[in-house]
């Protein structure tokens, strides 16, 4: 059972230098947590976790602060616009640059096992250097699902 | 990230003498390089380009925060440079930048530059800070009010 027999082929990706909203708007729309970032020619050069994304925008107190039940709000930040951060940022700078990745030929055993230890609940799938595929806890469980048909 | 604690006195410059985008550049990596005794200028210099030509970061009023992530450095350093006269930063605006702030940090982790960056971004924000660092006269007047301006 191999990766490439279960993973989506239909991904979304975006480009080193697509800008914040695209990002924020891909986020929302496909209630993804990984979004893949690729060249033109389709090699895959990043991933952007949407923790990332959100860090944009969270206070530096947060992570000194041991109870955060207290805040109400975020005050002044909940009144200011997007503009500044959408000037800022680039899809490049949210980027993680080394990130777990799976080739297209490797077992869906090899794939679940990655997927386990990094917590991740999908894996971009490449073929060399380009992105051809990603696969999820979901489609895991598909061949789990075939695995016990067959027997 | 605190700014005021990062941030080497000596990578400050208070007149930038650069005429242009590109001139800040270098005259900005420059800065930093000296101030935090960087080599590998040219590979800084190249990041921060490649990574201009994705989308200018001239942000309007008055700023631009040119930044990039680069593996021949081991951690984030920032640079700050105050153009009296003002550049052309491809700003949205249509505004010369007078204040920049450049950061370069590793490539292996985002984690840092990207909080960096965010607190800029709400320093920034304030108009009132924006003119404090228009006027300020001294790095220690400048350490003093970005301190101030991150304890609000």
């Amino acid at each position: 059972m191999k990766i490439k027999d279960y993973m989506k082929r239909d991904f979304r990706a975006v480009s080193p230098g697509a800008p914040l909203r695209e990002i924020a708007r891909f986020f929302y729309e496909s209630g993804e947590s990984l979004l893949p970032v690729t060249e033109e020619n389709g090699r895959l050069v990043g991933v952007i976790f949407i923790d990332d994304f959100i860090l944009i925008f969270l206070p530096d107190y947060i992570d000194l602060i041991w109870n955060i039940d207290f805040l109400h709000d975020f005050g002044a930040l909940e009144r200011t616009s997007f503009t500044v951060e959408e000037h800022l940022f680039v899809a490049e700078d949210l980027m993680k640059e080394e990130f777990v990745v799976l080739e297209e030929d490797e077992s869906i055993l090899k794939a679940a096992a990655m997927l386990h230890k990094h917590d991740q609940q999908r894996v971009p799938v490449v073929r060399g250097d380009r992105m051809v595929g990603m696969i999820s806890q979901n489609d895991v469980c598909r061949a789990i699902y075939d695995l016990e048909g067959r027997n | 990230m605190r700014l005021s604690k990062k941030i080497h006195r000596k990578a400050l410059k208070l007149a930038l003498e650069s005429a242009n985008k590109y001139e800040a550049f270098d005259e900005l990596v420059g800065l930093r390089c000296d101030a935090y005794k960087l080599k590998a200028r040219d590979t800084i210099l190249e990041a921060i380009r490649a990574r201009e030509e994705k989308q200018s970061t001239g942000m309007g009023m008055g700023l631009a925060v040119p930044h990039a992530k680069t593996p021949v450095v081991d951690q984030l350093y920032v640079a700050f440079g105050r153009s009296n006269g003002g550049i052309d930063f491809d700003a949205m605006d249509g505004e010369r930048a007078h204040l920049f702030f450049i950061l370069v940090s590793p490539r292996d982790v985002s984690g840092p530059h990207i909080k960096a960056l965010a607190g800029i971004s709400r320093l920034v924000k304030h108009e009132e800070f924006r003119k404090e660092l228009l006027e300020c006269s001294g790095e220690k007047q400048w350490i003093d009010l970005v301190q101030r301006a991150e304890e609000r």
